[in-house]
C-alpha cells in the first residue's frame, strides 16, 4: 500500500501528463481532488495553488492564441490589468499589431497612401512597396482626371466657338446680304426713306456683327494665351463714361436712363483694354435685358486696403436660379434674346470673367426674375 | 482640495532649451527622466499613499497631454491627420510609438497601443501598471483635439508582464 505522500506525488505527476497533452479542465479537476483527498499539511496548498494559477494561464494563453490563430482579433481585451500573465505576453503584442495592421488597411481602402507597415519583416517591405504603388497611381489617375477636365472644357470651347461661327455669326450676315441684295436688284424702284431705313438695318446688322467679332477674336486671343496684360492706374468715373459713351445708342433708343454713380476720385489698377471690353459687355446685356423706362447703373463700393467692387445694375427682366447657376458655363448653351429681339450669344460674359480672372478679381450675380440684375467685379485699387 | 498655487502651468514656463543648452542640446538619456519621476513616485507615495499618486500623475499626466496638444499637434487637422500627426511627433520627441488598433469615431471610442514607452517599456516586472501619467497624458490630448472628456484606462503594462502598453479611451458623453 502506498503512503499517502506517494499518492500525491503521483497524482500530481498525471496532473503534468495530463497539462503534457493538453487536457488542462482534467488536470484542474485532478488538483480539485488533490485539495479535497488530502490532508493540506501533506500535499502543500501553496504548490498546488500556484500549479492551478499556471495551468489557468495556460488554459487562457490557449484560449487567445487559438482566437488569434484563427483570425479572431475581436477577442476581449484582458479586463485586470495585474493578470500576471507572462505566458500571453507575447501573443498580446502580436495581437495589437494585427489590429493595427487591419486598422491601417481600413485606412489605405479610405484613401490614406501614407501608412506605414512596420513589422513582418518581408511582408512590411513588400506591404509598403504596394503601398507606394498605389499613391503613384492615385497621383497619375488625379493627373489623368484633371487632363481629361481641361480636353473637355477645350472640346466646350471649341463647340461654342463653332456654335457662334454657325449660328450667332450667320443671322446677321443673312440679314446683311438680304438688305444689300434688295438694294442691288431694286435700288432704281425704292424711296430715298426706304433706302435710309435699310441703309440703319444694315448698320445695325454691321454694328452687330462688328461686336461679335470684336469679342471672338479676343476671347481667341485669350485662349492661346498671347493677349497683352499691362495694367495701368486710372481714374474709374471718366474711363465707364467713355465707354457708356461708345454703347449710348441702343439705350437711348429703347428709352432706358444710364447713370455712371461712380465716385469721382475712384481709382483702380487694370488693363485699359480688357477693363474697357468688361464695360462693354455688361452695360451692353444690361440695356438688351432692360425695358423702355428702365434704367442701368454702374456704381462702385471703395473701402481701404480692399479691391475694388463695381456694379453694373439694370432693372431689367432677371434670371431664374438656374440661369444663373449656367450663366458661365461654356459647356451649356445660356444665349437668349434681348426684350427687343437683340442676339446674345453669353460669349461676352465669359469673357468678362476670364478678363476679370486675368486681374485677379472675382465676377460674381445677383438677379430676381422681373426685378432686375446686378453684376459685381472686383479689381485692384489704384 | 484648492490651495492657493502659486504657480499655474503653461507651454512657456518650458524655457527656450536650446538657448540655455547650446552645448548639451535639447535631449537627454531615458534614464534622467525615469530616474526623475520614480523617485518622486517613491516620495509621493511614502507621503500620500499609492491611490492618492496614483490621482497625481493622473492629473499631471492630464495637463502636460493638453498642453502638448496646444502647442505641438495641429488640433485642425481631420481626425486620420491628426492621429498621423500626433503619432509621427510622439515619435520624433521619443515618447513611444503610438499605434491605433481600433477607432470608432462615432462613438468615440478607441483602443490605442504605445510602445517602448517612455515611463515603463523595460521596467522589471513587479505586477503594478505604471502609467498613470500616460492614462492622463492621452485623456489631456484627446480632450482638447475633441472637446469632449475621456476616460482612459491601461489594460496592459510592461510592468504587469506585457510587451506594449494598451488604453482603452473612451469618451464620455458631453
Amino acid at each position: 500500500m502506498l503512503s499517502q505522500e506517494e499518492n500525491i506525488f503521483n497524482d500530481l505527476n498525471q496532473v503534468t501528463l495530463t497539462l503534457i497533452g493538453g487536457k488542462m479542465d482534467i488536470a484542474l479537476e485532478l488538483l480539485d481532488h488533490i485539495e479535497a483527498v488530502y490532508d493540506r499539511q501533506k500535499y502543500n496548498p501553496e504548490f498546488v495553488g500556484n500549479l492551478r494559477k499556471f495551468i489557468s494561464q495556460y488554459k487562457d494563453g490557449a484560449v487567445f492564441l487559438n482566437a488569434i490563430a484563427n483570425g479572431n482579433l475581436d477577442i476581449p481585451l484582458p479586463e485586470d490589468p495585474l493578470r500576471e500573465n507572462y505566458l500571453i505576453a507575447e501573443y498580446k503584442q502580436l495581437h495589437s499589431n494585427l489590429n493595427h495592421l487591419t486598422w491601417q488597411m481600413q485606412q489605405i481602402v479610405r484613401g490614406d497612401f501614407q501608412q506605414k507597415v512596420r513589422f513582418l519583416g518581408e511582408f512590411s517591405v513588400a506591404f509598403n512597396k504596394l503601398i507606394d504603388s498605389l499613391r503613384e497611381k492615385q497621383i497619375l489617375e488625379d493627373q489623368v482626371r484633371l487632363q481629361v477636365a481641361q480636353l473637355q472644357n477645350l472640346n466646350a470651347e471649341k463647340d461654342k466657338f463653332f456654335s457662334i461661327i454657325a449660328h450667332d455669326l450667320r443671322n446677321p450676315f443673312n440679314a446683311f446680304l438680304g438688305f444689300t441684295e434688295i438694294m442691288v436688284e431694286e435700288i432704281s424702284s425704292l424711296t430715298t426713306d426706304e433706302i435710309r431705313i435699310m441703309a440703319e438695318n444694315m448698320r445695325k446688322s454691321a454694328v452687330n456683327l462688328y461686336r461679335l467679332l470684336e469679342n471672338l477674336l479676343e476671347w481667341s486671343l485669350l485662349q492661346r494665351g498671347v493677349t497683352k496684360f499691362s495694367p495701368t492706374t486710372f481714374l474709374l468715373k471718366p474711363k465707364v463714361t467713355e465707354c457708356l459713351a461708345l454703347i449710348l445708342d441702343p439705350a437711348l433708343k429703347k428709352g432706358i436712363e444710364i447713370i455712371n454713380d461712380i465716385p469721382d476720385d475712384a481709382e483702380v489698377v487694370a488693363d485699359v483694354h480688357m477693363f474697357e471690353a468688361v464695360i462693354r459687355n455688361l452695360v451692353s446685356n444690361a440695356i438688351k435685358f432692360t425695358r423702355g423706362g428702365g434704367h442701368v447703373t454702374v456704381s462702385a463700393r471703395v473701402i481701404p486696403g480692399q479691391p475694388v467692387e463695381i456694379a453694373v445694375a439694370d432693372t431689367g427682366i432677371g434670371m431664374s436660379r438656374e440661369m444663373i447657376d449656367q450663366l458661365f458655363r461654356i459647356d451649356v448653351q445660356t444665349s437668349r434674346r434681348g426684350t427687343e429681339g437683340e442676339p446674345s450669344t453669353g460669349l461676352g460674359l465669359i469673357l468678362c470673367r476670364d478678363f476679370i480672372e486675368k486681374h485677379g478679381g472675382t465676377l460674381r450675380v445677383e438677379s430676381e426674375e422681373n426685378k432686375g440684375t446686378v453684376f459685381y467685379f472686383t479689381v485692384n485699387p489704384g | 482640495m484648492e490651495t492657493n498655487s502659486k504657480y499655474n502651468f503653461e507651454w512657456k514656463d518650458l524655457g527656450n532649451i536650446a538657448l540655455g543648452r547650446p552645448n548639451l542640446g535639447t535631449s537627454t538619456h531615458v534614464l534622467v527622466y525615469r530616474l526623475m519621476q520614480y523617485t518622486m513616485r517613491d516620495v509621493l507615495e511614502k507621503h500620500l499613499g499609492p491611490e492618492k499618486t496614483n490621482e497625481i500623475f493622473v492629473e499631471s499626466g492630464y495637463k502636460a497631454g493638453a498642453e502638448f496638444c496646444k502647442n505641438a499637434i495641429d488640433c485642425t487637422l481631420d481626425f486620420d491627420g491628426f492621429m498621423a500627426h500626433l503619432t509621427a511627433t510622439l515619435e520624433k520627441f521619443g515618447i513611444g510609438i503610438l499605434r491605433v488598433e481600433k477607432a470608432d469615431v462615432g462613438t468615440m471610442s478607441f483602443v490605442l497601443t504605445v510602445s517602448e514607452d517612455l515611463d515603463c517599456s523595460g521596467l522589471p516586472y513587479s505586477g503594478v501598471a505604471f502609467c498613470d501619467y500616460d492614462e492622463g497624458f492621452i485623456a489631456g490630448i484627446m480632450h482638447t483635439y475633441t472637446g469632449v472628456d475621456f476616460k482612459v484606462k491601461e489594460v496592459d503594462c510592461w510592468g504587469t508582464g506585457e510587451r506594449t502598453c494598451r488604453f482603452t479611451v473612451d469618451g464620455q458623453s458631453r
